[in-house]
């Protein structure tokens, strides 16, 4: 019988814990369970049989560390090991005549990026070694103990890419039932169902009884089967791996796991053929309780889903470069710490999920879309909205989302659908579906609810589920004509009823030519909400739409206690802190007082450059000098740095990007300590140098390329330790072949003016202070 | 003029202390085995460094611990989301974690110490001190599944992820001798900058 057909009609059962087996027969710490596939062979293939005979339906290869990174230092390969593994699984199955072969998939070992130095793609290639090598003779992929659910999506599609067996996919959450990486078990479900696995649920960690509750929840979260191998309990003593359950307790655990709805049963660590007997016995003539349906809208970044539920979602719009020349100019020029801050400041501001637009006719949008969806989601949690028309960008920036994003959009023209459905169901995401098509946008009511229907349909012949559409039922400016207000408002409540779709709306539109927008905005929203809205396109700054936001919670009973409310507005009457004398610019600047710097800076506006020159620079000076004569300490340095580039901002707003120079910074590859890097950043654009920052753990091509495309004259390097300033030297190394006139700066820890030197670097900068002064040398 | 600025400071300071113990999620992991002395090294547990330089820190230790501990990668995250509007915070974060990761091995160490067996805990040594390459990461966090156990890895150039992490040989030794607090005292580098006099 097929694996899906076996899962569909019984309660089956996985094998327990193989390292554990082995370390009895003599595996010692430290060796690779993966060199017995090859060297023992007898003996892997007689735990596998060892648990066929106790009852087990699917046997796990022994491959759980099977990957280049992990076995190149045992000179292993990776291909030889997933085929021999297989082979003795599936020896062990062909004795009996029945049961299934399960090619195991385990951790990879090194965290991703941003956290670490693994990219995406390499740990999709690296998990496609094993997966290719091993699925032809084996009958489902088992991905298994995953922390991170980064790694996880990595793993997932390296399956699906890699062959067509069935995917089952079971994570090992953390005390406080989150991935070790944040995501919780709404996020991890929601996500592993957009990319289609077959199976979701737990194993390893701990014990049946404590793991018990998160199994209940994820029976509540999952539409699709749940798998459930804890380890014998919890592991006590010391030395020896030992664990608390006796097989019997443990078998009589897992029958409660059977009956609350778990229909893939086994064992992690600590069990052995003795606990899967008792198990199976246990659970003899149960029947499996049926797997529901469950209807909820979820999408997800890499913490805490976000649930499309009672109260209002607000999305924040401010990354769209549309009508914004500053963030225009920010994306032509890749100088992204301006789209970085609008990321951080409106989830300050309250808004729960991100629209990200990187849409200019001169530049390549799929590269520079997929490059910000990684930089905003290595500095926030929130779930994106990936906002493009652009098929490519669309496929890339979906492929390295970590979690379920939303899409936006989809219309009802047949081009529009045949371009997004695809990719929606490959990747998982909740689309906006908007209410026009070929022809255009309809006039009423009835014609936009007619393409909603059309879009849920189509959507249905692709298996996507009603739940990840949302529909949008178009706001069009109140000027333009009266009844537009009304016909958006009339979509959205028969969208909502007749169809049972979750809604959206770009809210920000009614008011295009009116004055006072905020207040049509705010008013507009209140309606919409009042219609059934699920979710609004907003402004996260403005206040009206903020005030709008708490109020409808509180009317509607989505504030519990009216907490959130309370909470914005309980201080709103205390006045501002007393500011005593009144400092000049100058005196801001040296104090580090950042907002009473900008105020000060407002007064300028007359004579900004003679601002500049008379009041923030001298005081930069006198500040970089008290730090130098050790007057002054690292913190109040960046302090006052920052307060000049704040008034600067105020002072020059289009020069704020820096005049005086570009500057190429970064952190070379393999070292993701960037502290000391961003110190020196920061004081060189106080110094208004154009610091164009690449971030940590960059190649030594990615820099030569940046000084290429802005023939930069400078650059600076920073390396934390001895093992990474192997990758200055060759970064040094590149720049001085292929771009001799640029000069290079090196700073960190380990490095001394000998150790500079000896690699070919143009200066040995010792801190942040000393890159400005190389640098005016330079560019000055 | 002078730079006063003790009232913003210690402001954010508490707000920067709030942020970092709500990110924080310090965990350990520990395996003990017998020192094995090998022709130009030693070897615990499956992990074999050469050289002479933690051979000599475990001289008469019979047994031995392999550590390793981290503040979780939300401490990482916390210090590049704070780097986005402010550097001086963000290396306000990044000392104060640097500071908290220390302590908390200091005091998972003192816990440690509590021991029937008679042995006492020597000071941590970590790969990178004296000749014990950077690289000793990979073998010791294996030996620990410190991966898999507390999310603990390493880049391929061997630097810990998340970043603010600790991972060392600690020495059990019958004398008590050991000084697991005062680090510096038992420390031959006289001359180091950062030496602390118990």
């Amino acid at each position: 019988m097929e694996f899906l057909q076996a899962l569909r009609e019984r309660l089956l059962f996985f094998d327990g814990a193989m390292g554990t087996l082995l370390q009895e027969k003599g595996l010692a710490a430290g060796d690779l369970p993966e060199r017995w596939v090859l060297a023992h062979p007898e003996t892997v293939r007689g735990v596998h049989a060892a648990y066929y005979e106790a009852g087990a339906d699917i046997i796990k290869t022994c491959t759980f560390g099977n990957n280049a990174c992990k076995l190149k230092h045992a000179g292993l390969s990776v291909g030889d090991v997933s085929r021999e593994a297989v082979r003795l699984a599936r020896d062990a199955v062909s004795a009996r005549g029945h049961g299934y072969v399960a090619l195991d998939v385990g951790p990879i070992g090194r965290l991703l990026r941003p956290l670490g130095d693994l990219g995406f793609e390499e740990a999709v290639d690296l998990f496609k070694e094993h997966i290719a090598a091993g699925a032809k003779n084996a009958d489902l992929v088992l991905i298994e103990t995953m922390t991170d659910a980064y790694e996880l999506k990595a793993a997932v599609l390296a399956a699906k890419e890699s062959c067509d067996l069935p995917v089952i996919a079971t994570v090992s959450p953390d005390v406080n039932s989150r991935m070790l990486t944040g995501a919780d078990m709404a996020a991890v479900v929601s996500m592993l169902e957009g990319l289609r696995v077959d199976a979701l649920g737990l194993n390893c960690g701990r014990g049946p009884a404590e793991l018990f509750p998160l199994l209940e929840s994820i029976l509540s979260l999952s539409s699709i089967p749940v798998a459930f191998s804890p380890n014998a309990g919890l592991p006590h003593g010391t030395g020896k791996e030992a664990y608390t359950l006796s097989p019997e307790a443990y078998a009589s655990h897992m029958k409660n796991a059977a009956l609350a709805g778990s229909r893939l049963l086994g064992g992690c660590c600590g069990t052995s053929p003795d606990y899967i007997r008792h198990m199976i016995q246990a659970c003899a003539g149960l029947s499996p309780l049926p797997v529901t349906p469950k209807h909820d809208t979820v999408i997800c970044g890499y913490g805490r889903a976000v649930r499309f539920a009672d109260a209002p979602v607000l999305i924040g719009e401010r990354i769209n470069p549309t009508g914004k020349p500053k963030l225009k100019a920010a994306l032509k020029d890749g100088d992204h710490a301006l789209i970085l801050q609008e990321a951080v400041r409106q989830q300050e501001s309250g808004a729960q999920v991100l629209d990200v637009n990187a849409g200019l006719p001169d530049i390549d949008e799929a590269s520079v879309l997929e490059e910000l969806v990684t930089k905003i989601q290595g500095v926030c949690e929130l779930p994106l909205q990936l906002d493009t028309a652009n098929t490519e960008a669309l496929s890339r920036a979906l492929r390295i989302y970590n979690g379920k994003p939303m899409i936006n959009s989809v219309t009802g023209a047949k081009a529009s659908m045949d371009a997004v459905f695809p990719l929606a169901k490959k990747y998982g995401a909740v689309i906006v579906a908007l209410t026009l098509d070929e022809k255009g946008i309809p006039e009423t009511a009835d014609g936009r609810f007619r393409i909603a229907e059309r879009i849920l349909a189509r959507a249905a012949e692709y298996g996507i589920d009603k739940k990840d559409i949302i529909v949008d039922a178009l706001t069009m400016t109140a000027s333009a004509a009266p009844q537009n207000g009304g016909v958006t408002l009339a979509t959205l409540r028969r969208v909502k009823t007749e169809l049972g779709v979750k809604t959206s709306l770009g809210v920000s539109n009614i008011s295009f030519g009116l004055p006072n927008r905020e207040l049509l905005n705010a008013a507009f929203f209140t309606l919409a909400v009042g219609a059934g809205l699920d979710a609004a396109i907003v402004n996260p700054y403005s206040v009206p739409m903020l005030d709008a936001f708490r109020a409808c919670n509180v009317l509607l009973g989505n504030d519990p206690g009216c907490a959130s409310y309370i909470g914005a507005y309980a201080q709103s009457a205390a006045a501002p802190a007393a500011i005593g004398e009144k400092a000049s610019l100058g005196e801001c600047v040296y104090r580090g007082l950042r907002e009473e710097a900008v105020r000060q800076a407002r007064a300028h506006s007359a004579d900004p450059l003679g601002a500049i020159d008379r009041e923030v620079i001298p005081a930069l000076d006198r500040v970089g000098q008290a730090y130098e004569a050790g007057k002054l300490f690292l913190p109040g340095l960046l302090m006052s740095a920052e307060a000049a580039k704040a008034a600067l901002f105020e002072l020059c707003p289009s020069q704020s990007g820096g005049d005086a120079g570009d500057v190429i910074v970064a952190t070379v590859k393999g070292d993701v300590h960037d502290i000391g890097k961003n110190i020196a950043a920061s004081m060189l654009s106080s110094y208004r140098f154009h610091v164009i920052d690449l971030g940590r753990d960059v190649t030594p091509e990615t820099i030569l390329d940046a000084v290429k495309a802005r023939k930069a004259k400078l650059v600076g390097l920073s390396a934390l330790m001895t093992t990474t300033v192997v990758s200055m030297r060759e970064t040094v190394a590149l720049l001085k072949k292929e771009a001799p006139l640029c000069r290079i700066m090196v700073g960190g820890a380990v490095l001394t003016p000998e150790l500079a030197a000896d690699m070919g670097a143009d200066r040995y900068v010792k801190d942040a202070m000393a890159s400005v002064r190389y640098a005016k040398e330079v560019l000055g | 003029m002078t730079r006063n600025t003790s009232n913003e400071t210690s402001a954010d300071r508490a707000d920067l202390i709030l942020a970092l113990e709500e990110a924080a999620q310090p965990c350990f992991v520990t395996l003990e085995g017998d020192v094995r002395e090998l022709k130009d090294g030693i070897e615990l547990c499956g992990v074999a460094v050469r050289g002479a330089s933690l051979r000599a820190h475990l001289a008469g230790c019979e047994r031995a611990l392999l550590f390793a501990a981290t503040l979780g990668v939300q401490v990482d995250r916390l210090i590049s989301r704070r780097a986005v509007l402010s550097v001086a915070d963000a290396y306000l974060l990044d000392t104060l974690a640097s500071e908290a990761i220390e302590r908390y091995c200091d005091e998972v160490q003192e816990a440690l110490s509590d021991r029937s067996d008679g042995l006492y805990l020597r000071p941590r040594y970590s790969p990178g001190y004296g000749d014990v390459p950077m690289e000793t990461s990979f073998a010791l966090l294996n030996a620990l599944h410190a991966g898999k156990r507390i999310g603990l890895c390493a880049t391929a150039r061997g630097m810990l992820t998340p970043v603010k992490s600790v991972t060392a040989f600690i020495g059990l030794t019958r004398e008590k001798q050991s000084c697991h607090i005062h680090k510096c005292a038992a420390c031959p580098n006289t001359g180091c900058a950062f030496r602390k006099e118990a």
